[in-house]
């Protein structure tokens, strides 16, 4: 049988890369649109080939991709009963991923980014690379990286609207990057809807546990509800041969527990404008409005 | 509630010291449940052999606080916990 025509794409998250021979060929450039982010040239640690399924039945889409994945022999695994099927191989950093084909229309490829959570967990595991993911919205701000956290409709998205007059890296998912010399955040691609944002890397100054309130006020966490808060929101460090068990729950536990030891957190009351920047201004001395 | 219950600590809830406080997780595996100041130290009086009574009388030894209250606040503290799966009854 001939091979499938593919064109190759390469994500880099956090210097973390991935490889995706794409079939067919044009949904390689349509993720590079997507993400709003050129093929990367750097070496990928693992490579996946990323084919669409076609399939005429409707979807049914789960709540959560990684509750409905299960694992059969050979690295094969099945998300949501066929949604998405595919198979890795941690010790040659190689496989396969075939997503239905209606998850690369409108708003499904939100659903479809959920794969790429995963698949960025194995190459961040072939990369030697500690980096995790983090539901936040974060902004860089006179060099220094801000993170806004919280649960859906908290007010990531509006706080990284608000932030407009700053450097943006995204209003879904963040890049956590532990350093010897002080912890990062990147941006990453993820939630190609909202488009007011720009690839980035800076220095972690401090975390915002996001609360919709009546004005604009910093207030301090007790460290055990600031950890366990921060906990819920990290991506769950699973690679693509990995579903989740008693362990899951632990490592994010201890990820948040290591990101507060380094970084202050504070629990940020606003209002849905801009603000709490300037709350942020005077707390930290930033010389944001002279 | 009866008072003269005993509880434990459920074995399959991982427990995490952050500071002065506590993040214990949940037997499901998918939630966290964090603890300072009193409700740290409820949870280490809930040792399996001490009743809601011993506890109680514990708290009003250690906080300045009418026992009244502190029975109410002991009794909502460890239904939470009872129906989060944290502690179980001996």
């Amino acid at each position: 049988m001939e091979p499938k025509p593919t064109a190759e794409y390469r994500l880099d998250l956090a210097g973390a890369v991935m490889a995706l021979d794409c079939h067919p060929p044009a949904l390689a450039p349509g993720l590079a649109s997507w993400f709003a982010r050129p093929s990367s040239p750097e070496e990928p640690h693992i490579r996946l080939h990323f084919e669409l399924v076609p399939h005429a039945d409707t979807l049914e889409l789960p709540n959560s991709l990684l509750k409905t994945k299960t694992l059969q022999d050979g690295g094969r695994f099945d998300i949501a009963d066929g949604l998405i099927t595919g198979r890795f191989d941690p010790k040659t950093g190689h496989g396969e991923v075939y997503p239905k084909g209606a998850l690369t229309r409108g708003l499904l490829k939100r659903v479809m980014e959920q794969i790429f959570y995963q698949s960025f967990y194995s190459a961040a595991r072939a990369a030697g690379n500690g980096s995790f993911l983090l539901h936040s919205s974060a902004v860089i701000a006179q060099g220094s990286g801000f993170l806004f956290v919280g649960p859906s409709e908290a007010g990531k998205t509006t706080a990284a609207i608000n932030s407009a007059a700053f450097h943006v890296l995204g209003d879904e998912m963040t890049l956590v990057v532990p350093n010897p010399a002080g912890t990062l955040i990147e941006g990453t691609p993820f939630n190609g809807t909202f488009k007011q944002k720009r690839p980035g890397r800076a220095p972690l100054r401090a975390i915002f546990l996001l609360e919709q309130a009546a004005q604009h006020r910093i207030l301090p966490v007790d460290p055990a509800e600031a950890v366990s808060f921060i906990a819920a929101e990290v991506a769950p460090p699973v690679g693509l041969d990995a579903v989740p068990d008693k362990s899951t729950v632990p490592t994010m536990v201890d990820l948040a527990a290591n990101l507060v030891d380094q970084v202050p957190v504070y629990r940020l009351e606003c209002l849905p404008d801009p603000g709490f920047w300037r709350v942020i201004d005077e707390h930290f001395q930033l010389g944001l409005f002279p | 509630m009866d008072f003269r219950t005993i509880y434990k600590h459920n074995p399959e809830c991982p427990v995490r010291e952050i500071g002065s406080g506590l993040v214990i997780m949940a037997p499901a595996g998918e939630t966290t449940h964090a603890l300072e100041d009193l409700g740290v130290f409820i949870w280490n009086q809930i040792d399996g052999a001490k009743d809601l009574e011993g506890v109680l009388a514990a708290i009003v030894a250690e906080y300045e606080v009418d026992e009244g209250t502190a029975r109410n606040d002991l009794q909502g503290f460890v239904a939470q916990l009872e129906e989060a799966g944290l502690v179980l009854v001996v």
